[in-house]
């Protein structure tokens, strides 16, 4: 038998919390560093652009989308913004504090798209584009909080949506080891379990005319992305002879380039037709509407198949609406994400077993701290009872049964996987958009800035609020241009030479332009508009599909592949 | 000038913008392409920036000590009547060259007629450099056409490092020839020591006539002695007692043979007799003349670190005792750096020249002080870098390593000038003289 002394445990207790406490410390400096390191790094051009670009935000925001849209635009893309450059840092710490910080950016995410379902709701066809305007906020306030951060590539977001999944897994595993000893909650967990799993799968395999052919191609470009980059891991040359590798790896760069132009030209696809089903399911019906409803819907599969010409139609709504290809395609996802991951992990593993295992860990513990966290915060502000009760109709019966007698980290615990995955989406979501716009290396926070206060402003025109749009589209191209200045400066000038000066004229010039654009926009529209007379309806839509066709070549071929 | 592809993002969302307006008669958003499509206009029409003109280079220093900084100034003129509103210069030093202030690249902007001017300062290890062409990238207003040009500029292309003399107090054990040496002892010299009871012979002009004035008996005056004495200056050339400098610059072997030549030259113009050694064997007689200099200079300029010195045979022969005690004597007598001890002149002084950066080097100070020496060591701190703010763990301890070496040195009554490379060489040998006339 072994006595323990009170003094022993008290100082085994200290232990613990002088440990926590010196890993928070340490967590939060490395936190301010980075923040510091950031701020220090920014130039003139960098401020300009960055607080031109929240400028604009919360005076056009305020304008068509309230204070609180506003508001909830700016915060969701501070957390989208601090998830991404945490959950990026090399600190485990910092890393853990970004799945954290995740949980936040899923909360804010759904709280825009359901005040945008609100707007839109409450105001009809040009809410809908104030819902717009209002995704446009959140990009421009992300681009702009992002600054120079290099999170704006596709490898940084991939590496943040697997770190958030890796917190999703620690929060599961927090439900499981709960729910696992008790044999009651276990039978719930599991029906709850099976239950969201058929929902789910259902939902995937969903050939539902009103999304089929949008979401056909999503899922089309995903697996074209994940086969390529599954495949370039294949030393295809070292099969070849020495003679003939130089033509082997032409062919493969060919196949690639190829490749990547169709997995852009499928989701521009997938977007064009989803922003036309969009329309077509959320427009009510009435005689304003009526033109453009009657092409729109033609973009279901049930319509498609009876207005297109014979073999096309019933080919094309035969291969979109097949569950079984469908199957296939995410299959080929899965799969290739699977070797994929398996892949970098074993490499991760040999370079340095220890480290790699930190770091996964500290996205499992930031998941495991988010579950007790908002089991503790959301039983004292009776926020989880609000939650089960305000869970959408399709929300699994057993699953809320499950939340209402397990314990409150259970339920902290779901609904932390429930915010992450909402976290997860939207940075496949911001992701795909990259992809598909292929942002520059250098300026992607300020292009994506640019994108989003450009969305605005033709979100703004759209809700008659023609003077905020030229406005807010001159400044989105200010900010376009003194940020991307900035950046080649930054490019070609490593280091923090002097370049005030260039910038301070560059600035002064882009401000004179931009001004003189948006006064003689103004005049010319003022001037043209009473001239332009709408044209017949089928005109008017062939050259609306036709225009979207012209531009997605056009950026195609502009920009890099 | 080539065109720049910075306005196709607006231009294919302007064009978008208005045919969707017009076709779908959506008229609010032809004011958000005609916004677009006029900045980009404006800046497609954004005159070219002019080539008119011309940089030069000039350095504060071309012959500098090393570890001494060298301000590099650009002076940019704009010779053009067009204002130059983007102009990125960039310096490609050599290598071996370090930043140690600011940015060997600027980008500026030039009024018509104007000039600017952008400097920076680098330090150097021992030898001849020669500054390339700049690179300047050239963007008009808009930033829409831009260039590269490869510029020579005028001015200054070449500058040398190389070791120089100045003056090293050396501790006071003289050799009987008159010399530049200040001794505490009273005779012929310039500077008052003392006065004494007069005695016959002494000479009239040094009778304190003063003194007799006041009191009637006779004092003879007293002037500080001036010895000249005998010292060997013995150069750490051992490959493993060497360090790279933190943050760039010269080495510490390159510090180490410029504090060595600065001290060497001075005690011979002081009428010093003067030698080198260095611990891979090589030897200079302490003497005065041109002979000796010549040879001192062959000495400094052929000194490379080498991994076979005196001192490692020395180690490599305590291992063998400590292998095999029954050939001690055999292994004592093959002693390399014991041979140097014996060589060096009897009174003679010894100043070890080095960074301290091992034990090796304290155990043969100790050795040379043993045999009845003075010794003193001049070592340059390399662990003070140039251009880092914050050290590295291992630098920390390697300072704190180094400065117990001083501080056993010291105790042992071995003057050590410590030389902060942040300070010129002369400070810490004016303040190693005060601790000497302690």
């Amino acid at each position: 038998m072994t006595v323990e002394y009170p003094t022993q445990q008290s100082s085994d207790s200290d232990s613990i919390v002088d440990r926590l406490r010196a890993g928070l410390n340490s967590a939060a400096a490395a936190t301010m560093a980075t923040l510091r390191v950031r701020f220090y790094s920014l130039r003139f051009g960098d401020w300009f652009s960055i607080l031109l670009t929240l400028g604009v935000i919360a005076v056009a925001g305020t304008a068509f989308a309230g204070t609180t849209g506003a508001l909830l635009a700016v915060g969701c893309g501070l957390s989208l913004t601090l998830t991404l450059v945490m959950t990026n840092s090399s600190n485990p710490l910092a890393s853990g504090l970004g799945v954290v910080f995740g949980m936040a950016a899923g909360a804010l995410s759904a709280a825009v798209v359901a005040f945008a379902a609100y707007i839109l709701l409450q105001t009809g066809f040009s809410g809908l584009f104030a819902g717009v305007g209002l995704f446009a906020l959140v990009l421009a306030s992300t681009g702009a909080f992002l600054g120079v951060a290099q999170s704006t590539t596709g490898l940084a977001i991939a590496r943040s949506a697997l770190m958030i999944i890796v917190g999703i897994i620690g929060a599961v595993g927090l439900i499981g080891a709960l729910v696992a000893p008790r044999a009651e909650l276990r039978q719930q967990a599991t029906a709850a379990v099976v239950e969201a799993g058929y929902t789910a799968a259902l939902a995937t395999l969903s050939v539902d005319p009103v999304h089929a052919l949008s979401t056909f191609f999503i899922l089309l470009a995903a697996a074209l992305f994940f086969i390529g980059r599954t495949v370039v891991r294949i030393p295809f040359e070292r099969l070849l002879p020495a003679d003939r590798r130089s033509t082997g790896v032409a062919v493969v760069q060919w196949v690639q380039r190829w490749r990547i132009r169709l997995v852009r030209g499928s989701l521009i696809v997938a977007m064009t037709t989803g922003i036309g089903l969009l329309l077509d399911a959320t427009i009510p019906p009435n005689e304003e509407s009526a033109w453009l409803l009657a092409y729109t819907q033609l973009l279901r599969t049930d319509q498609l198949l009876v207005v297109a010409p014979e073999p096309l139609g019933a080919a094309l709504v035969s291969v979109v609406g097949s569950q079984s290809i469908r199957a296939g395609l995410y299959a080929i996802i899965v799969g290739s994400a699977a070797v994929l991951l398996t892949v970098q992990l074993v490499g991760a593993l040999r370079r340095g077993l220890a480290w790699t295992l930190i770091k996964l860990a500290a996205p499992l513990v930031g998941g495991i701290a988010g579950s007790i966290l908002f089991g503790i915060l959301g039983n004292m502000f009776g926020v989880t009872a609000l939650l089960i009760e305000t869970a959408p109709a399709q929300t699994p019966p057993q699953l809320l049964e499950l939340l209402q007698s397990g314990s409150l980290f259970v339920a902290g615990g779901v609904v932390v996987v429930v915010l992450l995955g909402i976290c997860v989406s939207t940075l496949i979501a911001l992701g795909t958009f990259i992809i598909v716009i292929s942002l520059p290396d250098t300026a992607g926070s300020t292009a994506l800035a640019s994108i989003g206060l450009f969305g605005v402003a033709v979100a703004a025109v759209v809700v008659g609020l023609p003077l905020v749009a030229v406005g807010v589209a001159a400044a989105a191209l200010c900010v376009w241009d003194v940020g991307e200045f900035g950046a080649t400066l930054r490019a070609e000038l490593p280091g923090r030479p002097p370049t005030l000066r260039a910038e301070t004229v560059h600035a002064s010039g882009s401000v004179l332009y931009c001004s003189v654009g948006a006064v003689g926009a103004w005049l010319l529209y003022r001037l043209v508009v009473p001239q332009v007379h709408p044209p017949e309806a089928e005109i008017a839509a062939v050259g609306l599909f036709g225009s979207l066709g012209v531009a997605a070549l056009l950026a195609i071929l502009l920009t890099r592949v | 000038m080539n065109s720049l592809s910075r306005w196709h993002g607006a231009l294919i969302g302007g064009l978008l913008l208005t045919v969707l307006g017009v076709l779908i008669g959506a008229e609010g958003l032809l004011v958000v392409a005609l916004a677009a499509l006029v900045v980009v206009g404006l800046a497609r029409v954004s005159p070219s920036a002019s080539n008119g003109y011309r940089i030069e280079r000039t350095l504060s220093n071309t012959r500098p000590n090393p570890g001494e900084p060298v301000t590099v100034t650009l002076r940019i003129e704009n010779e053009s009547r067009r204002m130059l509103p983007d102009l990125r210069v960039s310096e490609d030093l050599p290598e071996s060259l370090t930043v140690v202030s600011g940015s060997s690249s600027v980008g500026t902007a030039v009024p018509p007629g104007g000039e600017t001017t952008h400097s920076y300062e680098i330090i150097a290890p021992r030898g001849e450099f020669v500054f390339g062409d700049l690179t300047v990238r050239r963007r008009n207003l808009a930033s829409t056409l831009g260039s590269a040009d490869v510029v020579t500029p005028d001015g200054t292309t070449t500058f040398t490092c190389e070791t120089l003399i100045d003056s090293l107090p050396l501790r006071q054990q003289t050799i009987q020839f008159v010399g530049e040496t200040p001794t505490n002892k009273g005779g012929s010299g310039v500077e008052f020591f003392s006065t004494r009871e007069y005695r016959p012979g002494d000479p009239l002009n040094r009778i304190d006539w003063n003194q007799y004035a006041r009191s009637g008996t006779l004092s003879t005056v007293e002037y500080r002695l001036e010895r000249a004495v005998t010292v060997v200056f013995i150069i750490d050339d051992r490959a493993t007692g060497h360090v790279d400098a933190i943050g760039g610059g010269p080495n510490s072997f390159d510090l180490t043979l410029y504090a060595a030549a600065r001290g060497m030259v001075t005690s011979i113009e002081d009428g010093n007799e003067t030698g080198v050694a260095t611990l891979s064997g090589e030897w200079v007689d302490p003497g005065v003349g041109e002979h000796t200099r010549s040879r001192i200079d062959d000495v400094i300029e052929t000194a490379e670190p080498t991994t076979n010195s005196l001192l490692e045979s020395t180690e490599r022969n305590s291992d063998k005792r400590e292998a095999s005690t029954d050939n001690a004597d055999q292994a004592v007598a093959a002693d390399g750096g014991m041979e140097l001890l014996h060589r060096l002149p009897e009174n003679g002084q010894v100043v070890i020249c080095s960074p301290l950066v091992d034990d090796g080097i304290v155990e043969y100070a100790e050795q040379c002080s043993s045999y009845g020496h003075a010794v003193s060591v001049l070592s340059p701190n390399m662990t003070t870098g140039r251009g880092v703010e914050t050290l590295s763990m291992g630098n920390r301890v390697g300072r704190l390593r180094r400065q117990q070496r001083i501080g056993y040195l010291r105790g042992r009554n071995t003057a050590v000038a410590d030389w902060n490379l942040r300070e010129p060489l002369l400070l810490e040998l004016q303040r190693l003289q005060r601790r000497w006339a302690r």
